[in-house]
């Protein structure tokens, strides 16, 4: 039962510090965990859809996490500050855009 | 302006759908008119017959009200599908986004003349990723074909040939032999598996015997390897003709960029897949498969697998140089430069674990084995001490199947980085190779634990579309280094 508390109380310090996430043109990449870390890998030409949800203790404190939905699975950016959500589901929206017009454009579509 | 299809299912879908109910009216129907015609009163049975029949007649209207409200129709490259019941619904999809379409006939609905088409579109989001119709035999055809024309791009011929319909093109195209079919059979048995459930039943058997029947040790020996050969047997037989009849006429073929499977007798099923919309390719391989040097091909794609009837396989279980030659023939796009003379389905061809992976997995075994001998330990206060040497037994069994697990895993799992392909090796006593594109992995995950990292190792997983929910793939532990050289190869 000590481990278990202690655990609770270590476990999340390290988590906060370990976290990391990293966008670019091409990709969005998160490092997380504690013991065991992942990290996780997706081009942005894959995803399907960007969502983003607070609750009741993230709204008071002002933060929220983008979910990143691919074909094969999902992605969380969490705990970050609303404004920096809402800038990162702009981007995000903007580039899956620009696809999927360069994708018509390829088919000879009209846009 | 393009012409627009309007396709309804078909009446027996009512039947199909509502048989209990059609069963409980005809018994309720049988017992009234025992009790009331024949009886002269309404006795209580009678009374309760009459209320089922009322809930069972209310069922059938509620469906058949339905069935008139769903529709399905198609207007050049847009299909919809239309649910005009209490809960409205309208799924538009757009033709080239369909990753199957499957053509399938049960007992019932080979009587009635009827087909399901039920098709799958390229999405995990499962409100709009399977349709299902009950149609009539020419007019199943005529969906498909529909369907088809825009996924093969090759114009609108096909819709007014009818002639050419789904039967004659199999006739161009090589069926499987019975005794090809047979050994398939055969060499995808998973025989542990069957043993391991064998051994379970034995054991619950031979516990609930007669408290006062006193049993030697000698006794439940014989008993448990009687019990588990016995239920093996049968097991294995059954596995046997389920899959003889499931896999019966097994044809695989390619037209243009669409990949056409059909197999079965009672429930036969013709698959159309777009090459576009298949995510991997996996070579499996049961034990048995493995000792007889045989494998089969099955393919990762959503909507195909995801029933229980349905089989994802393009080829039945056969030997290397012709596994190889049925993958250049079927898709030679996912064929890695490195494979293109041979396939390479053995651990040798591939790049083993490096050697350090063996700290990790005697850390492992000696974990697993503890926490074995603690259960074992709290289990022996439990029972009686007539079944202690059973207890013992079961726990030396358990620590051997972990050690010959992790022996196992470590001798089966390999990798190869290619070009544009990723093969990974996995398994136990079967082996499962995975050829995936770099391009149609989804999301890929590096994890490293503090062991693997003082090892200078991790592995990680690969997710990528196949049925509802998407698949994940194990990599298996490769060194720290080559990490960097995998994530930069799936970035492109």
């Amino acid at each position: 039962m000590a481990l278990i508390a202690l655990n609770a109380i270590i476990s999340p310090l390290f988590r906060y510090h370990r976290y990391r996430y990293y966008l670019d043109s091409t990709s969005i990449e998160t490092i997380s965990g504690y013991i065991f870390v992942k990290h996780r890998i997706v081009p942005i030409e894959r995803i399907q859809n960007v969502s983003i949800s607070e609750g009741p203790i993230d709204r008071k404190f002002g933060v929220g996490k983008v979910t990143i939905v691919t074909g094969g699975g999902d992605i969380d950016i969490s705990n970050i500050s609303k404004n920096i959500a809402d800038e990162i589901c702009e981007m995000l929206k903007n580039k899956i855009n620009d696809i999927v017009i360069e994708g018509r454009c390829e088919d000879g579509q009209n846009i | 302006m393009d012409k627009t299809y309007r396709f309804r299912n078909h009446f027996c879908k009512v039947l199909e759908d509502n048989y209990i109910c059609l069963l409980l009216l005809l018994g309720g129907i049988i017992t009234l008119v025992s009790d009331v015609i024949i009886g002269g009163k309404l006795t209580g049975d009678a009374i309760i017959s009459l209320l089922l029949c009322a809930i069972a007649i209310v069922v059938i209207i509620i469906s058949i009200i339905s069935w008139k409200k769903i529709s399905l129709y198609i207007e050049g490259p847009t299909l919809v599908y239309e649910k005009n019941t209490l809960n409205k619904q309208t799924i538009t999809i757009n033709l080239k986004d369909v990753s199957n379409v499957n053509v399938s006939r049960n007992i019932f609905e080979a009587i009635t003349g009827t087909r399901k088409v039920k098709l799958d579109v390229n999405s995990t989001a499962a409100t709009e990723a399977e349709i299902t119709m009950c149609l009539k035999k020419n007019e199943a055809e005529l969906f498909e074909s529909l369907v088809s024309r825009h996924e093969e791009k090759i114009g609108d011929s096909i819709i007014e040939d009818q002639a050419e319909s789904v039967e004659t093109v199999q006739e161009k195209v090589k069926v499987a032999g019975i005794t090809e079919v047979l050994a398939h059979s055969f060499f995808s048995l998973k025989f542990f598996s069957m043993i391991a459930v064998s051994l379970l039943v034995g054991v619950m058997a031979l516990f609930s015997a007669e408290e006062d029947e006193v049993l030697t040790i000698i006794d439940i020996g014989m008993g448990m390897g009687f019990m588990t050969g016995f239920i093996s047997v049968i097991a294995g037989g059954v596995a046997f003709v389920k899959q003889f009849f499931a896999y019966y006429g097994f044809v695989a073929d390619r037209r243009e960029n669409i990949i056409n499977v059909s197999y079965g007798v009672f429930n036969k099923h013709n698959f159309k897949m777009p090459v576009d919309k298949i995510s991997a390719v996996v070579i499996t391989s049961s034990f048995i498969g493995r000792i007889f040097n045989r494998a089969y091909i099955q393919i990762k794609c959503i909507g195909v697998g995801d029933e229980e009837t349905e089989k994802s396989i393009i080829t039945l279980s056969l030997s290397k140089e012709r596994l190889h030659k049925e993958l250049l023939r079927l898709l030679p796009e996912f064929l890695p430069e490195e494979m293109q003379d041979s396939l390479m389905v053995s651990r040798n061809d591939m790049h083993k674990e490096p050697p350090r992976v063996k700290v990790l997995y005697i850390v492992y075994g000696l974990i697993m084995s503890a926490f074995i001998l603690l259960i074992g330990v709290c289990a022996m206060s439990f029972v009686d001490k007539q079944f202690a040497i059973i207890v013992v037994a079961i726990v030396i069994l358990f620590v051997i199947y972990t050690i010959l697990f992790l022996v196992g895993k470590y001798h089966t799992s390999g990798y190869l980085l290619c070009d544009n392909h990723i093969v990974l090796c996995n398994g136990v006593l079967s082996r499962t190779t995975t050829i995936v594109r770099y391009k149609t992995i989804e999301t890929m995950v590096m994890s490293e634990g503090l062991l693997l990292k003082k090892l200078s190792l991790c592995r990680g997983s690969i997710n990528i579309k196949a049925s509802l929910v998407g698949e994940v793939v194990d990599i298996c532990h490769i060194e720290s280094e080559q990490k960097q050289e995998l994530i930069d190869r799936y970035l492109g």
